[in-house]
């Protein structure tokens, strides 16, 4: 389906009037550019949003649009959800963010998505539609060191049932089944924020806990 | 069920003081509840001194003792303010329970993708 089909599709048609036109530039702070009924985001400019938000919900379409974020924010710097559409648009994002672009029947076409920050998020999910998108590092950051090589070692965690590690960077500092030996080690070490797990042995594996 | 359960990286906050964790979401449990050590590593030796507050678990009542501090999320970026609660003994596993994480954030699953998605109810 074109774009002018999906356009041809609105519910409300009275509605779908360009509401951000060309040179439009927003920002820098707390500046919040949502349309939660059928209508156009178009933008040859570029939204500087800190906070939220570029939004096609709902039947609202985004096109050619660039959307430089930063900073740290919840919620979907550009979401095309319920039927939203994303159309030829860019989104570098430096910083934090999470959350799913495309959802619910969301469309997005020829989409860059360019995350140097920490983001989670899942493109196309719930039927949703993604077409020569390009999304490098749509997920980049969202662990920590400590946590990636928890999940690398998943399997190797067998051998530590019912003992805790401190883990820091890429090393497991300590392994012991006595909690003190790690706290000890957090203070010899003066470690700030320690990144401490506990190995389920397999009784507490199989247990409910609560 | 064996296999791979639905957790986050998480980190609390008392003061200047932090510690990371795995904690798995449960929509079963009221509360989020780590284990005591980790009260321990940042500063709280006796979690007693909390706000006592019993909880009904299929292994019986429980104690467990809430303090107000800041959590965050590894994956959503901003620390928030929330009541945590520990247990007086060893627990382990930490929980993501209902009063703080689910409040908080729109959360859904897909198991065949092991694919956990959270978005910010604030």
């Amino acid at each position: 389906m074109s774009f002018q089909e999906q356009l041809a599709q609105c519910q409300k048609p009275t509605a779908c009037i360009p509401v951000f036109e060309v040179d439009f530039e927003v920002g820098p702070l707390g500046n919040q550019q949502a349309s939660q009924v059928p209508s156009i985001m178009k933008a040859a400019g570029r939204f500087s949003p800190v906070g939220l938000n570029v939004v096609a919900n709902y039947g609202g379409v985004v096109v050619n649009t660039v959307v430089p974020v930063s900073g740290n924010y919840f919620g979907v710097p550009v979401s095309s959800k319920y039927g939203g559409i994303v159309v030829n648009a860019e989104f570098p994002a430096s910083g934090h963010f999470f959350g799913a672009p495309i959802n619910y029947g969301g469309i997005v076409v020829n989409a860059e998505l360019l995350a140097g920050g920490n983001a989670i998020g899942a493109l196309g999910s719930s039927a949703g539609v993604v077409v020569n998108a390009e999304m490098p590092a749509i997920v980049a950051n969202a662990e920590s060191t400590e946590m990636g090589w928890l999940v690398r070692n998943a399997e190797e965690l067998g051998r530590h049932k019912g003992e805790w590690l401190l883990i820091q960077g890429e090393q497991m500092l300590v392994h012991s089944h006595d909690f003190a030996a790690v706290r000890a080690e957090v203070r010899e070490r003066q470690i700030n924020s320690p990144f401490v797990y506990y190995v389920p042995t397999d009784d507490e594996s199989n247990s409910v806990t609560i | 069920m064996a296999g791979v359960q639905p957790a986050s990286e998480v980190t609390l906050f008392n003061g200047a003081q932090s510690t990371a964790a795995v904690a798995v979401f449960d929509s079963g449990s009221l509360y989020t509840v780590f284990s005591r050590e980790y009260a321990q590593l940042i500063g709280i030796e006796d979690v007693t001194v909390g706000n006592r507050q019993g909880i009904n678990t299929l292994a019986g009542q429980r104690d467990i003792y809430l303090f107000d501090m800041d959590i965050q999320l590894r994956e959503t970026g901003p620390r928030f303010g929330a009541q945590i609660g520990f247990f007086a003994g060893h627990s382990a596993r930490n929980i993501l329970g209902r009063s703080v994480v689910f409040a908080a954030f729109e959360i859904g699953f897909r198991e065949s993708e092991q694919v956990l998605h959270l978005r910010s109810e604030t």
